[in-house]
């Protein structure tokens, strides 16, 4: 982008939306900090733009416009003295002999092409980073620096500086051993198409109706296409021979069962083939059917990298902790915090293990855990639980239970863990795969008998005929390739699942449970509901009037709410600071604020910011300042009722009662005063009972039972949010399609079980000729891969199809 | 016609050496990634880098 056309565009926008810093693009007053042309919105924001562009590194802003984060502010460098301890560093560095160290962060922030260009140049910053690299997708950099003279501590608060405060955890083995598993997939998928290839090629000569012994060189071409199928059966195809002998150790038949049985069956026929009949085997087919059972594998493995599906609790704790230690504060990691140790927690960070209050008073938000919004007052003595997160001034607190040992800890364990996986057994494929694999055997035993009696001769011919064909490969591609491409449209309309069997859990689904506060309710966006005898249309003038007046935020909300009504003279107009507003109209005096302000007893208990009206100092009702729900969430719930069961599990208390039903019907489940545990315990309760329960919820109060439940979907308002543990994370932008993704689910289902007949049919034909013995290599080589091909394009058209009928795009 | 044999012989042989070198290449970790490269070419070099600096952005 050039520079004159970067400077139009931001004028533009300054015209518009008033002015944005130059920083981080949020906008900021006229009169506040500026260097020259360029304004900002804080001084953090200035100290990041000032700093980069001292370093060259003003580029940063001509890739993206306004690509910055808004930093930490500075002086709180102490919170990574953990990342001085020998223990922990040698934990996280990938690399270190001394000099050189590597390491790599996972920094969720990283959001676009600036940011690559940044954090690639970090060597601008300090010289002792000798290189970095960035990975987009997995949200991941790793750096090369130089240990000697630039300390762990020291980088980590220099990302933090720049805005990008890395993630650290101690548990990034685990997205090593996702990378293997792709890259050996793609090296089985290479050697199976390689040799499909040539073997293909090799097996030319008899497709055009040449008889192998009599092409001249017939032999060496059998060699040739026998060396070239040993690597695909003792490589490629153990991607099915695993599973399969797993399966049957634990006695159940699984779709990998027959498949493998047909692959083994396939290349011991052929060996026998060529080396004693000299006829040409089924290599060809053998291949391509190896070939295509790892596309289809591929295909299956689509993952979101920069989500992560399989956060525990303790990512949300922090993972060191401030420990007072004779009058000296000490950093140390959590792991190594022992009961009777007195923490220094401060304002907005999380306690991370059950303690007893040392300081006098502190306010705790219990949201994580409870759902409740309102802060609680504690005081000294007081048990507090981990999960809670300090408003407030710095709190002092002694440790009463380890942090493994914590109320929030034993929650987590409680949740049966095998739930996911044993429902992911029991997959449409897999429980066709239990009938289907006997029979396919038993035709095989009568047709070798049949033989036997008829002609011996043939009987072996027969059977194994009859084993290949059976060799359910189509049947094997056709959930992998519906449910992906069902996988990859939610995907693309903001829907994102953990693998494709959820959309088969979605499809199974019976019973749906919301939670409340930021899933059904959207945080940020706000509505006041007048609550008391109805408003005159004189009041709701005199009100708005005086609203009007004033700037702060909620009158502005009472404004548009009452943006409809006359507008009249205000005299004596004024505004007390967190208190209210008051004036004189028409000889009425009209007092707006809190309830101090007009002297209404509070008594009905009132969980939110409430704002009372009071005319000529008679309190005719208050505002109640609700949060909006979200869009589409009144028109979705009459047709997932049609459906499904539905109902709410709310954190919060029932003052909203009257308003949720209004939503959810009268004759909906609504549940209120809902701890995690309860929420819990509700969800086992229903799975128990045979329900298919799909959670929708958000926070980590929701977090057991969105492991629990049988489909567990995050709402999340951006990429970078951070979810608890789930199947599926849905954009807050996409909520309103959720009946949609539903459907599509279904739809998709459907999709499996017309393709099941497709290749059944095949399938038949094929048997047509195996049982007869007259299955020849040229009919198998075009048999198998036609009814996979088909299948493949069938369930893809179909899906694509079925979600454009939807609505889901 | 053995001249068909030596020849597939050969076509085969640098076709293994092809595939050998897509594995090495993928155990590598060159496929990990296929996304950031097309952002990164894209990027200035060091020293024109400074130059937009100085002209484009003050």
């Amino acid at each position: 982008m050039s520079g004159t056309e970067k400077k139009a565009g931001m004028s533009d926008q300054t015209a518009e939306t008033g002015i944005l810093c130059v920083h981080c693009g949020d906008p900021c007053s006229d009169d506040g900090l500026r260097d020259g042309d360029k304004y900002f919105c804080c001084a953090g924001c200035r100290a990041v733009y000032n700093l980069l562009s001292e370093s060259n590194l003003g580029g940063y802003y001509s890739i993206d416009d306004k690509p910055g984060l808004k930093p930490e502010r500075p002086g709180r460098e102490q919170r990574f003295d953990y990342l001085d301890r020998k223990n922990i560093i040698d934990k996280l560095l990938d690399f270190n002999d001394g000099k050189k160290a590597k390491i790599s962060f996972s920094l969720p922030q990283i959001h676009c092409s600036s940011c690559i260009w940044l954090l690639e140049n970090l060597y601008k910053l300090n010289e002792s980073i000798l290189t970095s690299r960035v990975d987009f997708q997995k949200r991941r950099a790793s750096i090369t620096f130089d240990i000697q003279k630039l300390s762990l501590k020291n980088l980590v608060v220099l990302l933090a500086s720049i805005g990008y405060e890395p993630e650290i955890n101690f548990s990034q083995t685990a997205e090593k051993t996702k990378d293997d598993s792709l890259r050996k997939l793609y090296a089985r998928l290479a050697v199976a198409g390689f040799a499909f290839g040539n073997v293909m090629l090799l097996s030319f000569p008899e497709y055009l109706g040449f008889k192998a012994a009599s092409i001249t060189y017939g032999s060496i071409f059998n060699i040739i296409k026998t060396f070239l199928s040993i690597p695909v059966v003792l490589y490629s195809a153990t991607e099915f021979f695993k599973p399969a002998w797993n399966g049957l150790r634990q006695k159940q038949i699984n779709m990998d069962v027959p498949v493998s049985i047909g692959i083994i069956i396939l290349f011991f026929r052929s060996l026998y083939d060529i080396i004693v009949l000299n006829h040409a085997g089924y290599f060809d087919s053998l291949c391509a059917l190896v070939f295509l059972l790892l596309i289809g594998r591929l295909y299956q493995k689509k993952t979101y990298f920069s989500l992560s599906f399989n956060r525990d609790y303790r990512s949300y704790l922090p993972i060191s902790v401030f420990v007072k230690k004779e009058n000296n504060l000490e950093n140390i990691p959590l792991n190594e915090l022992q009961n009777g140790n007195r923490m220094i927690i401060r304002n907005q960070e999380i306690i991370p293990a059950d303690s007893i209050l040392i300081s006098d008073r502190g306010k705790i938000d219990y949201s994580f855990v409870t759902g409740e919004s309102t802060p609680i007052t504690v005081k000294s003595g007081d048990r507090i639980y981990a999960g809670g997160r300090q408003v407030g001034l710095s709190l002092e607190l002694e440790v009463v239970k380890e942090p493994s040992q914590s109320y929030l800890m034993q929650l987590w364990e409680q949740i049966p863990d095998s739930n996911n996986e044993k429902t992911g057994v029991t997959t449409i494929a897999n429980r066709l795969s239990i009938y289907f694999t006997p029979i396919i055997l038993a035709i095989a035993i009568l047709t070798g008998l049949f033989w036997l009696i008829a002609d011996s001769t043939y009987a072996m011919n027969a059977v194994t005929a009859v084993l290949i064909v059976a060799c359910p490969c189509a049947l094997a591609l056709a959930s992998p390739f519906t449910l992906g491409t069902a996988q990859r449209i939610m995907g693309r309309s903001k829907f994102f699942l953990k693998d494709n069997h959820v959309v088969e859990k979605i499809s199974q689904l019976t019973s749906i449970v919301f939670d409340k506060t930021g899933t059904i309710t959207q945080s940020g966006a706000s509505q006041p509901i007048f609550v008391g005898a109805k408003l005159t249309p004189e009041q709701k003038s005199m009100i708005h009037s005086v609203v009007l007046q004033s700037t702060h935020p909620l009158s502005i909300l009472i404004a548009e709410l009452l943006r409809d009504s006359e507008i009249r003279n205000v005299r004596n107009f004024e505004e007390r600071e967190g208190m209210g507003l008051e004036a004189d109209i028409d000889g009425y005096h009209v007092k707006i604020g809190s309830h101090f302000w007009v002297n209404a007893k509070n008594e009905d208990k009132i969980n939110q910011t409430a704002v009372f009206v009071s005319i000529d100092n008679e309190i005719i009702g208050y505002f109640r300042i609700a949060n909006l729900f979200r869009k589409g969430l009144t028109e979705m719930i009459p047709f997932l009722k049609s459906k499904y069961s539905v109902s709410l599990l709310s954190g919060d208390n029932d003052y909203e009662k009257d308003r949720l039903s209004g939503v959810f019907g009268s004759d909906a489940k609504l549940h209120f005063n809902q701890s995690p545990h309860n929420k819990l315990d509700y969800m086992k309760k229903e799975i128990a009972s045979g329900e298919k329960v799909a959670m929708i919820g958000d926070g980590l109060n929701d977090a057991g039972a969105l492991k629990a439940a049988t489909v567990g979907i995050t709402l999340a308002e951006n990429d970078s949010s951070f979810s608890p543990a789930c199947d599926g994370i849905l954009m807050a932008s996409a909520f309103k399609r959720l009946p949609k993704f539903f459907r599509l689910a279904t739809d998709s289902m459907n999709i499996i079980k017309i393709s099941f007949v497709i290749s059944f049919l095949y399938n038949l034909i094929g048997l047509f000729f195996a049982v007869q013995g007259l299955l020849s290599p040229v009919i198998a080589a075009i048999l198998m891969p036609a009814s996979s091909v088909t299948v493949v394009i069938f369930t893809t058209l179909a899906t694509s199809f079925a979600a454009k009928t939807r609505g889901v795009f | 016609m053995e001249v068909m044999v030596l020849l597939i012989f050969f076509s085969l042989l640098i076709a293994i050496g092809f595939l050998i070198a897509f594995i090495i290449s993928l155990k590598r970790g060159q496929y990990d990634d296929l996304y950031t490269p097309s952002v990164r070419m894209l990027f200035d070099d060091r020293d024109k880098g400074k130059d937009a600096d100085k002209t484009g952005e003050s």
